[in-house]
């Protein structure tokens, strides 16, 4: 593989991975990842910044689908198809010390991405749920007129439908959805971490580098 | 201890605890802060602070008889309380 084929394509060749991502990869990558980190861990479920990430989270997670459809060759999912055989092939390879290069995701990282993504819907339509899908600024406003003491914006005409114990229990039942796959979705982010900590140095190569600014 | 004083010594050790329950789900609470300040206040729960979560009130008061903070989510529209939990 020559420098030169390196620097035109911006990839490793047909059977390496890019030696940089694309952009939108990249912004989806690391965008999904703070948001992740920071609803999960740092800020208060329920409130104005919290709601706010979690649509900036939906917007890149859709921005990234579709990426996957139109978008660079290694980012397309054709390019990573899920096959759980491949994956675990690709695990003994790692163990075995002799891993494959892929042209995108690894198939045990391909499996890694879909299992985040599904992750990330069930959090992201949970917690429309919960929120009525009301926007992030109409939430923003609800919280300043209740802090002034103002309830009724809280209620609205169809209020009586949900009614009863088992909207209340519905509710919470949402809310545990949101929570487990919120839990789950760090879960994965761990064993992702691991998991390129683990191929960098089987492999001998920066996996975070092409992820940022390109390997050098 | 006689027998027959038992019920009272019973009642004057539940006494702090039954006069000052939390109010359960279904009670009525209010539909403004000051009623449900007020009402939790009766039942024995110091409200800090309501905020606006998933279409309802949460009221946040801390127990006067045990100093623990609990989260009383609360129906805007009918006033009545819709779950009861300890705080974070």
């Amino acid at each position: 593989m020559s420098t030169r084929l390196l620097e035109d394509h911006g990839q490793g060749g047909a059977d390496a991975p890019p030696a940089l991502w694309d952009p939108i990869v990249r912004i989806s990558h690391w965008g999904v990842a703070a948001i992740v980190l920071a609803n999960g861990v740092f800020n208060k479920g329920g409130g104005t910044l919290h709601i706010w990430l979690g649509w900036i989270g939906m917007a890149l997670l859709a921005l990234r689908l579709i990426w996957g459809v139109i978008g660079t060759p290694e980012a397309r999912f054709s390019a990573f198809p899920p096959n759980p055989k491949a994956a675990l092939s690709h695990l003994a390879d790692l163990v075995g010390g002799r891993p494959r290069d892929y042209a995108s995701h690894n198939p045990a990282g391909a499996l890694m991405v879909y299992a985040f993504w599904a992750m990330l819907c069930v959090v992201i339509a949970s917690g429309l749920v919960m929120t009525d899908g009301v926007s992030p600024m109409r939430i923003a406003d609800q919280q300043a007129a209740v802090a002034a003491g103002d309830w009724s914006v809280l209620v609205t005409e169809d209020d009586g439908a949900e009614d009863g114990n088992s909207g209340e229990e519905a509710g919470e039942w949402i809310k545990e959805m949101h929570e487990i796959a919120a839990n789950l979705l760090l879960l994965l982010a761990v064993l992702h971490v691991a998991a390129v900590v683990l191929e960098t140095r089987a492999m001998r190569r920066n996996l975070v580098a092409p992820m940022i600014i390109g390997r050098r | 201890m006689k027998l027959r004083t038992l019920p009272l010594v019973v009642t004057l050790i539940t006494a702090p605890i039954t006069a000052f329950a939390l109010p359960e789900v279904g009670a009525m609470i209010g539909t403004n802060p000051t009623d449900a300040t007020a009402a939790l206040a009766a039942a024995g729960c110091d409200v800090t602070d309501f905020e606006a979560e998933n279409g309802k009130i949460e009221a946040k008061c801390i127990e006067t008889a045990s100093g623990e903070l609990f989260e009383v989510a609360i129906d805007p529209k009918t006033g009545l309380v819709t779950n009861v939990k300890a705080g974070d």
